[in-house]
């Protein structure tokens, strides 16, 4: 492609990507590019980029803060060097002592020789675990310690490219191995090769009292010779941490000659402890975490912090199992923490100040600066998760699994953002991920079902949630939904047995909602009449004196039930009391002036009829929501129902649109499917229905009677459309499930007239 | 390439000159609206909208400037049209769920953007600061008069941040 032979307007290709040309240099610039194929070419190529620096708003942000580190003349990455690495490592032993080394003549060469060489600093080092020749049992523990402690040494710097312990750690997994040292010296090139490492480092450790000497050859991973060998003899006066650093030191020197080791930083005592007991614990603490066995691991780091109270990531992962407020002291503590580290400790202080962005922006550098940490991508997608960039937080995990392909919780995440965004092949393929890394544990099984039931797989969600129940008959979420999809498989009976299950079970909220659980079967089937009473039982329960004094929001799930089954009779007025009795327990956790349940106010008038109650409550929550600068999306749903009752459908249409793009709830769904059928917009009733009847979820549940009119209405839909057979499915549907009711709308009478004539025409 | 001069060969008859000519505006078109609207599907309507008054009046209309310049301004119209109508129809700025779904950026770009944006910003600070000041919505002459340069001086000083870009988004690494 050829250049624009005019500079002028090549020099205005970027102003007009960012809208920043004037109104005539734009229009100039239009009609030039009209006719110069390579300016056209350049803003073609860039139009997706364009469109990002134009219309993202974490684009904006971005460019907001380098705009605003540029001026306050600091930056958000760390200046002070530290380690990359994470420990993980099994420690042998808590034993203190001091670590010798032996000399070793055959078969390295003792001498630190140099070659004619330089060693990129991209060249990788992988460091495997040490061996100690004096004592092979190593019952001190000091093969985890000098082993951690070089990586750490090296990996203050990018002088070395050093594996981190924690790859270290997940390479060791993935060869099914309980950590690195179990990794011996036959599997390093593997480990090498894994890592895409160009050396080896194999060290050893001699202890002859009462003196310590490190010895290590570097090995090229390609051809598995001894490239030079390293030795380090201490004196009587010098601890472990010295000696990593003197090895530390000629491992760079000799790797990248000329290196300024005024750029190491401090010793790797700084980053680590002064305390070898300290350090100890620490590793400890990490394995612990590593096995879930949180208890053990606080008691680990509490220790830690007996012995070196300035234990910088002590206190940051203490922080995270035990008490947010600790990592105050990790932060005064931040010169005591590796580059990696420092990134953590950095993005946990933003999230407990609330800046989110902060610790976002503060882990994204980190995922430029150390790519191949799992833990950074992890967090880091955790965040784009809550913040709702679904795509970016997919993308985060998919990097920690590639990282760690035995990341069990990244393919639990994975697997319900894939759902999230509709890609139900891939959101089943993550949960068997999860189900395949972890099969004696219920989790994965509850999550299956999760993501089956929303995809519209209801027996295999049965199965899936049974099998949860097999491994942990206590696991309650999987029994509360296990009863769910009993009640929209019509096994009432057995929907009943779970609900009734979670009325015995400790946890008081759970047990209290449970009781609302029991009406569920009832009001899908148009029982209401028992859905009534067993509401008011619940009530009874949650009502006493006792059960206010410890939860007076307990009350609030039965009501809101009760609003659905008064409002199916026609009982408007007791249910807009039950809306009101609502608000007056949710408005105990809310300000006094909550605006909770507003909206519900003006389906429900709306629905009454009573279109002028329904504009002027609509009126005062607007003004309402305006005061406080909130635009839920209840509004919109409360517009939409109000439209659909006055007949203007193109209105209500519109807003319901917004309403389940702000939010693609059941409700907001259910109103949109009908008022596409009011519109006599039969395909996309017929679309959105289905949509809806896929998923099979808690809300769904809950609104049981609306949940099952959908088969009437989308009756109603086929039969305009002319789908006969699929017309009388779905009325026969309608009427089977309602065949007990004991409630007489009109919707099933009409249903029964429509089957009929139906049935009747040839 | 002259599209005054393909126009009035189209304007003779000539066939594939014509097909040539609209070939090129459909593009060019789809492109200048898009970078108005930001929205695929709206740009290719208003697009193709102005297309059809270019292709219903190109051979009877008299052009006193150039053709280009009055194929763009029919253009012009259109997007101006589209944007007023928008505004009538939707004050609130309803967004269309369908409409959102299609336009989802590409994650990946997205990473790879903040990520260049910030080594470029911190190579070439002016530049962070001019689309810093450009998001707060202050004016292209009211961002040169805070930076104390020519607005052409601004169009370089872009030009320049967006080689840098450009590179860092291909290669990965900004070198001012």
């Amino acid at each position: 492609m050829s250049q624009c032979q005019d500079k002028r307007f090549q020099d205005m290709i970027h102003a007009y990507e960012i809208d920043m040309l004037t109104a005539e240099d734009r229009r100039q610039f239009e009609i030039h590019m009209l006719e110069c194929d390579a300016c056209f070419a350049r803003v073609a190529r860039f139009k997706a980029t364009s469109r990002l620096l134009n219309k993202d708003e974490s684009i904006r942000r971005v460019v907001e803060q380098t705009d605003q580190a540029n001026a306050s003349g600091s930056e958000s990455e760390s200046e002070s060097t530290g380690t990359r690495t994470w420990w993980r490592f099994v420690p042998a032993s808590l034993a203190a002592a001091a670590v010798l080394l032996l000399l070793i003549v055959q078969p390295w060469d003792i001498r630190i020789q140099s070659t004619q060489e330089a060693i990129a600093a991209e060249n990788r080092l992988v460091v495997m675990y040490f061996e100690n020749l004096t004592a092979p049992a190593d019952s001190a523990g000091l093969i985890p310690v000098a082993t951690n402690l070089l990586i750490s040494d090296l990996g203050q710097t990018d002088a070395v490219g050093v594996v981190s312990s924690q790859r270290l750690y997940d390479i060791a997994r993935q060869m099914s191995l309980s950590g690195p040292s179990e990794l011996d010296r036959t599997q390093a090139s593997v480990v090498a090769e894994r890592t895409a490492s160009s050396w080896i480092l194999l060290g050893a450790i001699v202890r002859t009292e009462p003196t310590i000497t490190l010895t290590a050859e570097l090995v090229a991973a390609a051809s598995g010779d001894i490239e030079t060998t390293f030795r380090v003899d201490g004196t009587a006066d010098e601890d472990l941490f010295e000696l990593v650093d003197r090895l530390g030191h000629d491992i760079r020197a000799y790797l990248r000659p000329g290196f300024d080791e005024g750029l190491a930083g401090g010793p790797v005592s700084q980053i680590t402890s002064r305390s070898l007991t300290a350090y100890r614990y620490y590793l400890d603490g990490i394995d612990q975490s590593e096995r879930l066995e949180y208890r053990g691991a606080i008691g680990s780091f509490q220790k830690v912090l007996q012995n070196d109270p300035t234990y910088a990531m002590a206190y940051y992962h203490l922080s995270r199992l035990l008490d947010p407020a600790l990592i105050i002291q990790a932060m005064e503590h931040l010169d005591r923490a590796g580059r990696v580290e420092q990134h953590y400790i950095r993005a946990a202080s933003a999230r407990y100040r609330g800046d989110i962005e902060g610790a976002v922006s503060e882990l994204e550098l980190a995922s430029e600066r150390f790519p191949e940490e799992k833990a950074v991508w992890g967090l880091l997608a955790g965040y784009y998760s809550s913040r709702g960039e679904i795509a970016e937080a997919i993308t985060g995990y998919k990097r920690a699994v590639e990282l760690d392909p035995l990341y069990k919780n990244g393919y639990n995440s994975l697997a319900y953002l894939y759902d999230q965004i509709g890609d139900a092949e891939q959101a089943i393929w993550a949960v068997n991920k999860y189900v395949e890394l972890a099969p004696d544990e219920p989790n994965p099984y509850d999550s299956k079902g999760d993501i089956l039931s929303r995809n519209g797989r209801l027996d295999e969600a049965i199965a899936a949630y049974e099998a949860a129940l097999e491994i942990a008959p206590d696991y309650y979420h999987s029994r509360a939904y296990l009863g769910y999809m009993y009640t929209f498989a019509g096994r009432y009976a057995e929907a009943d047995s779970c609900f009734q299950a979670l009325t015995y079970v400790d946890n008081q909220s759970l047990r209290h909602a449970a009781y609302t659980y029991t009406a569920y079967s009832a009001l899908r089937r148009g029982i209401l009449q028992r859905a009534r009473e067993l509401i008011q039982d619940n009530l009874d329960v949650v009502s006493t004196p006792r059960a206010i004094r410890a939860d007076p929001t307990q009350r609030y799930l039965p009501y809101r039930s009760r609003i659905n089954v008064l409002r199916e009779l026609g009982d408007f007025d007791g249910a807009l009391a039950a809306v009101d009795e609502c608000r007056r327990i949710s408005g105990r956790l809310a300000p006094p002036d909550s605006l909770s349940f507003l909206d519900y106010r003006v389906i429900l008038l709306a629905e009454k009829g009573d279109l002028d109650a329904a504009t002027r409550e609509l009126a005062g929550l607007e003004k309402r929501l305006e005061a406080v600068g909130a635009d839920p999306s209840g509004r919109w749903l409360a517009v939409g129902v109000l439209a659909l009752e006055r007949g203007r459908h193109d209105s209500a249409i519109t807003a319901l649109r917004h309403a389940v793009e702000m939010d693609p709830g059941f409700l907001t769904s259910h109103y949109l499917a009908r008022a596409y059928l009011a519109a006599g917009q039969w395909e996309k009733a017929v679309v959105q229905f289905q949509m809806i009847m896929a998923v099979y979820s808690s809300p769904r549940s809950f609104h049981g009677i609306r949940s099952v009119k959908m088969h009437y209405y989308l009756g109603q839909a086929f039969e305009q459309l002319g789908r006969t057979e699929e017309a009388i499915e779905q009325y026969s549907t309608f009427l089977d499930i309602w065949r007990d009711a004991d409630h007489r709308p009109l919707s099933l009478e009409d249903a029964r007239v429509r089957l009929a004539r139906l049935q009747q025409t040839p | 390439m002259d599209l005054n001069e393909l126009q009035k060969t189209a304007k003779k008859g000539d066939s594939s000159a014509e097909k040539e000519l609209f070939r090129i505006l459909s593009v060019r078109f789809h492109l200048f609206a898009y970078h108005k609207i930001w929205d695929e599907e709206s740009a290719q309507e208003v697009a193709q909208e102005a297309l059809a008054v270019v292709a219903r009046e190109f051979k009877g209309v008299e052009i006193r400037t150039s053709f280009a310049a009055w194929a763009h301004q029919v253009l012009e119209y259109r997007i101006l049209a589209y944007l007023k109508a928008k505004r009538t129809r939707d004050p609130g700025g309803v967004v269309d769920a369908e409409q959102v779904a299609t336009d989802a950026p590409d994650p990946i770009l997205k990473i790879k953007l903040a990520r260049c944006l910030r080594l470029v910003g911190r190579a070439n600070r002016r530049y962070a600061r001019i689309l810093n000041l450009r998001y707060q919505g202050f004016s292209t002459e009211e961002i040169c008069e805070r930076l104390g340069v020519s607005i052409s001086n601004c169009y370089v000083l872009l030009s320049r941040a967006r080689t840098m870009l450009e590179e860092c988004l291909e290669k990965g690494e900004a070198k001012p």
